[in-house]
């Protein structure tokens, strides 16, 4: 699917009322949760937009689904969480444009508007995996309460499973290194 | 909410005894707790079963055939060293040998996802806690090899507890 098509089938499914994107940088647990927050919104969205492409076989259609469904679920505990320490979820973006934006302002390389193949969208989406276990992975130390570790703690073990399936369709090594933090 | 530094006083490094809390309270951001004898002994303890674990591991690993499995004991001998290295900072060594391997290396990651996750919040230095979310994700990843390769889903949960022992 050539780009134009594959921007006109996102936006068709996404689209919504353009929303402003604050720029925010983790200060406290509230910052912290509000910036995870915002990676596995804009994680989803990128899912969603695979989903509509038109790039993916059926096969790889019900597994981007699905890891789409955890994005969402990993979205909603880290809402709940936010929302129990006086925090406003953050808008997730609503057009590929806003998803790019949001892409630069977290200084990935990908671009969801750049996506023209299969290998595209899953470079993307193992790009923005790795920042999300970067992420919780730093999170883990700069949190003091115990069941912000452990729920992050616990969505970083699955982006971890998201990136051995995403390694999988990209044939790159499911478990490059001993550790997991130092990319992204 | 429960306050990591709360769950620590009640009763060691092993038991929870939390607090409640209101929003905003307890950010962190501000001087860092002071290491006291009591938080450095936790640590020790709490690295010194870890390393013990991993070596367990990786001995589940070592008595198969496939790169994969070989590949994966390498990993796990990495983890028992970076967990080496953590000891000796804080002025320790490991505690010994685990008496056996682990049966099978599926049961052993779901194991250990399982410990490091108990472990996580029990952990009192900042980088400590960070070293083991890191490889708390390694050995998920190893999790879905290993599911994949027995025919099963890699990533079947939102959210990964291992299952512990």
């Amino acid at each position: 699917m050539r780009r134009r098509a594959f921007l006109a089938t996102a936006t068709a499914v996404l689209a919504a009322p353009p929303a402003a994107l604050a720029v925010r940088q983790p200060k406290g647990e509230v910052g912290i949760l509000t910036a995870a927050l915002e990676l596995e919104q804009l994680t989803a969205y990128a899912y969603d937009a695979g989903v509509a492409s038109g790039l993916l076989d059926a096969r790889l259609v019900a597994t981007v689904q699905a890891l789409r469904d955890h994005e969402q679920a990993h979205a909603e505990a880290v809402s709940a969480l936010l929302e129990a320490l006086g925090g406003a979820r953050p808008k997730p973006p609503a057009t590929p444009e806003e998803a790019d934006a949001m892409l630069e302002r977290l200084e990935l390389q990908g671009r969801l508007t750049a996506v023209a193949s299969r290998d595209d969208l899953f470079a993307l989406l193992h790009e923005l995996e790795e920042r999300q276990v970067a992420g919780y992975v730093a999170a883990a130390g700069n949190l003091e309460d115990v069941r912000l570790i452990q729920t992050s703690a616990t969505i970083a073990a699955a982006q971890g499973a998201h990136l051995v399936v995403i390694r999988g369709v990209l044939d790159r090594d499911p478990v490059p290194a001993a550790l997991e933090s130092a990319r992204g | 909410m429960v306050a990591r530094r709360g769950f620590l006083a009640g009763a060691g490094a092993l038991a929870l005894a939390g607090c409640g809390r209101s929003p905003g309270e307890d950010e962190p951001g501000g001087s860092p707790p002071e290491r006291t004898a009591t938080s450095r002994q936790g640590d020790i303890e709490l690295l010194q079963a870890a390393h013990a674990m991993e070596l367990e591991e990786a001995r589940a690993y070592n008595g198969r055939r496939g790169a994969v499995f070989e590949r994966f004991a390498r990993i796990e001998f990495d983890h028992a060293q970076e967990l080496v290295s953590a000891l000796d900072a804080l002025g320790a060594r490991p505690a010994g040998s685990p008496a056996a391997a682990a049966a099978d290396p599926l049961d052993a990651e779901n194991r250990a996802i399982a410990f490091y996750l108990d472990m996580l919040p029990k952990v009192y230095d900042a980088k400590l806690r960070s070293l083991i979310a890191s490889i708390l994700v390694v050995e998920s990843e190893q999790l879905a090899v290993l599911r994949e390769n027995a025919g099963e889903p890699a990533a079947p949960d939102p959210f990964v507890y291992g299952v512990p022992s």
